[in-house]
């Protein structure tokens, strides 16, 4: 994002919304792996193979966090 | 029946004592029974603040832990017409274990006075969820900072999970020439942050510190601040008796 040289608000404010974005976003470490259980009898059942011949990543894209 | 409102921050040295010294007394002066309550244990201050740290003889903890009647710690404001304080402990004890009787208390104090406004510690830990727990409505101070801000978003995020049912801002030290040179963040970028309303601002006033020097509240005097706090004592009242939950945050 641009902005006017001299409008440091909008720079703290866009800053801020990334920030507290973040903040809502508190996943626990629990529901995580769980997910990637599911996800991952999930593939291996579609695709016939045995999970540990694949990985599974999730990627966040509001803030490019992985989980 | 009267409602509880606790002044909240996160951040420390943002105006909570300051804000509620001095609604507490714009609301006496709207007619409005109040009680002041400092939960900041151990660094208690409104009493200060309000230049009433000579007369007090018990406090919230011995209150809490019934070494004394409502009425004996209750320290009145004669300046004002129906103002009362309940100082802080001097002592910093762990405020969990006292939650059952906390509530207890406010709801007694919620029968006798129309508004009951907490002082509430900084931080988030046991002291934050102490004052919030029993509260109807919180206040969170910021100032147009971006620390400030950020610890305010903490704050509203740990308010879901309390039976507040309502949420709003006050910003202080408000630079409405800063916020026109696109200095600092201005009310409106706060309110679309946070997507609550802001009950008003007040600009840094140099007769604030001066007031508190004296141990009166500025709104006793003539300045900024006070037009300020009286418009918001204003405020606090007339949105409370808007339609239910017409400017309610909704936490869902
Ligand atoms: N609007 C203002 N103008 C000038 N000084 C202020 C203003 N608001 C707060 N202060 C000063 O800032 C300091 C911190 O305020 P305080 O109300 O004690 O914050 P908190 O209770 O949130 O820690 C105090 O010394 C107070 O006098
Ligand atoms: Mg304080």
């Amino acid at each position: 994002m641009i902005f006017h040289k001299s409008d440091y608000s909008s720079i703290a404010k866009e800053r801020l919304k990334i920030m507290m974005e973040s903040d809502t976003l508190e996943y626990s470490s629990k529901d995580i792996a769980q997910l990637k259980k599911e996800i991952s009898a999930l593939v291996s059942r579609y695709f016939d193979t045995p999970a540990d011949l694949f990985e599974i990543r999730i990627t966040l894209k509001q803030n490019q966090k992985r989980v | 029946m009267g409602e509880i409102i606790v002044f909240t921050s996160g951040k420390g040295g943002v105006g909570k004592t300051t804000t509620i010294a001095n609604i507490g007394a714009g609301l006496s002066q709207l007619d409005k029974k109040v009680v002041m309550l400092d939960t900041d244990m151990g660094l208690r201050n409104l009493d200060v603040v309000m230049g009433l740290e000579d007369r007090i003889n018990y406090n919230l903890l011995d209150l809490l832990e019934n070494r004394c009647r409502l009425n004996q710690a209750l320290i009145k404001d004669k300046r004002f017409p129906n103002l009362f304080l309940i100082p802080a402990s001097l002592k910093n004890v762990p405020l969990g274990q006292y939650e059952r009787a906390f509530a207890i208390l406010t709801e007694q104090l919620k029968s006798e006075f129309d508004y009951c406004l907490i002082d509430c510690p900084a931080g988030i830990d046991q002291g934050f969820h102490f004052a919030t727990s029993v509260a109807d409505r919180a206040i969170i101070l910021i100032t147009p900072h971006i620390s400030a801000v950020k610890d305010a978003s903490r704050v509203l995020h740990l308010l879901n999970g309390t039976k507040i049912n309502k949420v709003e801002l006050i910003i202080n030290e408000y630079d409405e020439k800063l916020v026109r040179k696109k200095y600092m963040l201005s009310k409106n970028d706060i309110e679309e942050l946070f997507d609550i309303p802001v009950l008003g601002t007040i600009p840094h006033d140099y007769k604030v510190i001066i007031s508190q020097n004296k141990g009166i509240p500025v709104v006793t005097m003539h300045s900024k601040a006070t037009r300020r706090f009286m418009y918001l004592s204003k405020q606090m009242i007339t949105d409370c008796s808007c339609a239910e939950g017409a400017y309610a945050y909704d936490f869902s």
